[in-house]
């Protein structure tokens, strides 16, 4: 009836059940339903929807085309106006409701609102009114997905998360000049159509500031939108709220899109979970802060620090692809990101010479062409000019690692330690080198430090914890690995072999590992 | 366990809740507050003891000093002390643990009145079994308020049973609770329907009425150990959270 792995595991985590979880349940499963109060006073979900006949009753200025399902405050129907022949989604509120009055006010102030926004990211208004005591909202139609399902769906690359944030800034930054915040920003209310534009929908809990109304519409303490995309001061002190909230929430979604969680309690930062640029953590966090004066004060600001990060790449090094394409329109643009720090041009391993930098660097470029005794050479000489460069010493060791000496090659990888301890292409190859020697202990460490710096370092400890049969471990680096795009046939047969917990030995024998 | 509390018909739903009469009848100790003060600690006495063991003590000692603390909780006025400001159970309590422990504790280990006056007993052997599934690492405050949330979630589905044994529907709910945790895409609507020997339609209609009820007890139960009710989703927050690391 319901699948589980295996006994004792939660079928929607996975995370294992001890005995004192709550009725056998995973109670971080179970905090995560919803459980904030319903902003509508209706329970759509049990309220079964009204026909299609009985709609097209209703607005005969419709032609009511089939139901679209169930929205944040009523239904919603695919309708085509016959006059402007256009087809358009028309959101119903429910009728005969007891705070029907209370909802047909906000609905009003949503639809007003919202016909006040005029802008390519957000959902249009066309129409509203009233009939047979139903309160009608026509909007664009929007063909194509919600956010919420393409996260479902897990399709969601890191570089197409970084195209789908900008758009939303934008339309945010339209409706915050004109006064008007969301406020229930989230995966569902942002959609995608089938071009790839990006449509906030549901600015159904607007709150407008700028000039108050005389009468104060929502005097309870209903709390609106959903509690984990909320602000902090939209659950605190909610009169306080502007528009820096929804800044917060976009801070959510987006660190949603990248990591696939939401960030709750202490949690880890993007790059730390997914192979992105560490530029963007810091963008993520800034929109994060729980005090709203220490987040971006503007939604344009985070689209112009991302298009800042993207248009100044990292040089790459050994096994990392680097492109950049910035598309001007919010289509599906793909923006490849580098995951490489600029370590090739660190001071403290450019030594002092910067002849001998070029040599090292030209050293480099042999080396990733195959001619490992040219590359040895080059970085020899890099050294006999400036003994203290670290990255020729690193890459000195690589050439001999290549070609096959080891003894020479640790000898030289721990020179570059020395000189600059998280020189990555020297923790690189000391953790690759101690594998191959299948000295694991000895490997692990120079591996995992090499890892936040250098992704060729995941592929080594996926190998490295296969070889000692800690497949768990192993299946996070492998998955970093494939998910990175890098890592080709081996990166799938090492995820395979972590999922399946098995490694065959044709696999071990291709490995090199025991 | 709270239903002597509801008896007295008050005005608005929320001021039965549990805490917040507490802190109505500050200084007037009636028979509704200290009902109402005995229910919290008979619920919530175990992630006190789970941290005072934690903090070191031992278990004969932890067992003692937990039994005598609530006492004397039962008894003095600690709430005099409570700050007014901070309207959470939950806070209040580990506060005033610590104050007892430092000051009072080692007079009063001496003179003990011991288990049998007491309200409620500390099932120590219990108690103790349970400490030692606890995860290790956790420090003693943490382990307080993750030991809370679960005792939330515990007394949560522990209602939500009880409500359909008395509707005479316990196996249905034995068998649909897991969906409670259940990824929406994960349910196999039509295979339940056969078990359950319900129209796939009513299985749907059984698992969303499920999760709302659990919804709305959960925040009952909140509400029970918060002052007013725009503390409730301060507090749910504070507990996601803590159960997310």
């Amino acid at each position: 009836m319901n699948e589980s792995k295996q006994a004792g595991t939660c079928p929607r985590c996975g995370a294992s059940l001890g005995a004192d979880a709550p009725a056998g349940l995973c109670a971080r499963c179970l905090l995560a339903l919803p459980l904030s109060t319903p902003t509508e006073g209706f329970d759509s979900k049990t309220e079964p929807p009204p026909s299609i006949a009985e709609i097209a009753a209703l607005f005969p200025q419709f032609e009511v085309l089939e139901f679209l399902g169930r929205g944040g405050m009523g239904f919603v129907y695919k309708a085509r106006q016959p006059k402007l022949n256009r087809i358009v989604a028309l959101k119903i509120l429910a009728a005969g409701d007891p705070r029907s009055i209370r909802f047909a006010e906000r609905f009003q102030r949503e639809a007003q609102a919202l016909a006040q926004l005029n802008h390519p990211n957000i959902v249009a208004v066309h129409d509203f009114g009233e009939s047979g005591g139903r309160w009608f909202l026509a909007m664009e139609f929007v063909d194509g997905v919600n956010l919420r399902e393409l996260l479902r769906a897990q399709k969601i690359k890191p570089g197409e998360a970084l195209a789908i944030v900008p758009p939303i800034c934008e339309a945010l930054q339209y409706a915050h000049s004109r006064g008007i915040v969301h406020r229930d920003i989230k995966p569902e209310n942002i959609l995608l159509d089938k071009q790839g534009r990006v449509k906030i929908a549901d600015f159904g809990i607007a709150k407008i500031l700028g000039p108050a109304r005389s009468e104060t519409l929502t005097a309870d303490r209903e709390t609106m939108g959903t509690p984990h995309y909320m602000a902090p001061e939209q659950v605190e002190r909610p009169a306080t709220v502007d528009h820096r909230a929804d800044i917060y929430s976009l801070g959510v979604v987006f660190y949603e899109m990248l990591t696939g969680e939401l960030p709750l309690g202490r949690f880890q930062p993007p790059s730390a979970k997914v192979h992105i640029d560490v530029r963007l953590d810091e963008v993520v966090l800034r929109a994060l802060e729980k005090e709203p004066e220490r987040r971006y004060q503007q939604a344009e600001e985070i689209k112009t620090t991302m298009q800042t990060i993207a248009s100044t790449p990292q040089t790459s090094h050994r096994g990392l692809f680097i492109g950049m394409t910035v598309g001007a329109t919010a289509a599906a643009v793909v923006l490849f990101v580098v995951l490489w720090l600029p370590w090739m041009r660190h001071a403290s391993q450019m030594g002092r010479s910067s002849s001998a930098e070029k040599l090292s660097q030209s050293g480099w470029q042999l080396f990733q062409q195959g001619d490992f005794a040219k590359a040895r050479d080059t970085f020899s000489d890099a050294l006999k000019d400036d003994p203290q460069n670290a990255g020729a010493w690193a890459g000195l060791g690589w050439a001999q690692l290549d070609s096959g000496s080891q003894q020479a090659a640790e000898t030289n990888f721990l020179k570059a330690l020395a000189l600059y301890p998280d020189q990555p292409g020297a923790l690189n190859g000391l953790g690759q080198l101690y594998l191959i020697q299948r000295k694991y202990d000895k490997a692990e460490p120079y591996l995992l430090k090499a890892a936040p710096q250098a992704s060729a370092a995941w592929m080594g400890l996926a190998k490295l914890y296969l070889a000692q049969d800690k497949f768990d471990d192993a299946l996070s680096w492998a998955q970093k690995l494939v998910d990175s795009g890098q890592a080709g046939d081996v990166g799938q047969q090492l995820l395979q072999a972590a999922k399946t917990r098995q490694v065959s030995p044709e696999l071990r024998r291709t490995l090199g590992i025991q | 366990m709270d239903t002597e509390t509801k008896s007295d018909a008050p005005r608005s739903a929320f001021v039965t809740t549990h805490w917040s009469v507490v802190l109505a009848a500050r200084r007037n100790n009636t028979t509704r507050s200290r009902a109402a003060l005995e229910s919290l600690c008979r619920a919530y006495w175990y992630p006190l003891y789970a941290c005072v063991r934690r903090m070191g003590r031992s278990p004969h000692d932890a067992q003692d000093l937990t039994q005598e603390f609530f006492l004397r909780l039962l008894e003095k006025d600690y709430l005099k002390s409570a700050d007014p400001a901070r309207g959470r159970f939950r806070s209040f309590l580990l506060v005033a643990m610590k104050r007892f422990l430092a000051n009072e504790w080692d007079r009063a280990r001496a003179q003990k009145r011991g288990g049998q006056t007491a309200p409620f007993s500390i099932d120590a052997a219990a108690a103790e079994s349970r400490y030692e599934l606890e995860a290790p690492r956790d420090a003693p405050e943490k382990l307080y308020d993750r030991r809370w949330a679960l005792t939330l979630l515990e007394q949560t589905m522990c209602r939500l049973r009880q409500e359909a044994l008395a509707a005479g529907k316990a196996a249905d709910f034995d068998l649909l609770k897991s969906f409670l945790t259940a990824d929406k895409a994960g349910i196999r609507y039509a295979e339940s329907a056969k078990t359950l020997n319900m129209s796939e339609g009513a299985v749907r209609v059984a698992i969303h009425r499920l999760r709302r009820r659990f919804r709305d007890i959960f925040r009952e139960e909140i509400a029970n150990t918060v002052d007013a009710p725009d503390e409730i989703d301060e507090e749910l927050r504070y507990l996601i959270s803590i159960m997310a690391e």
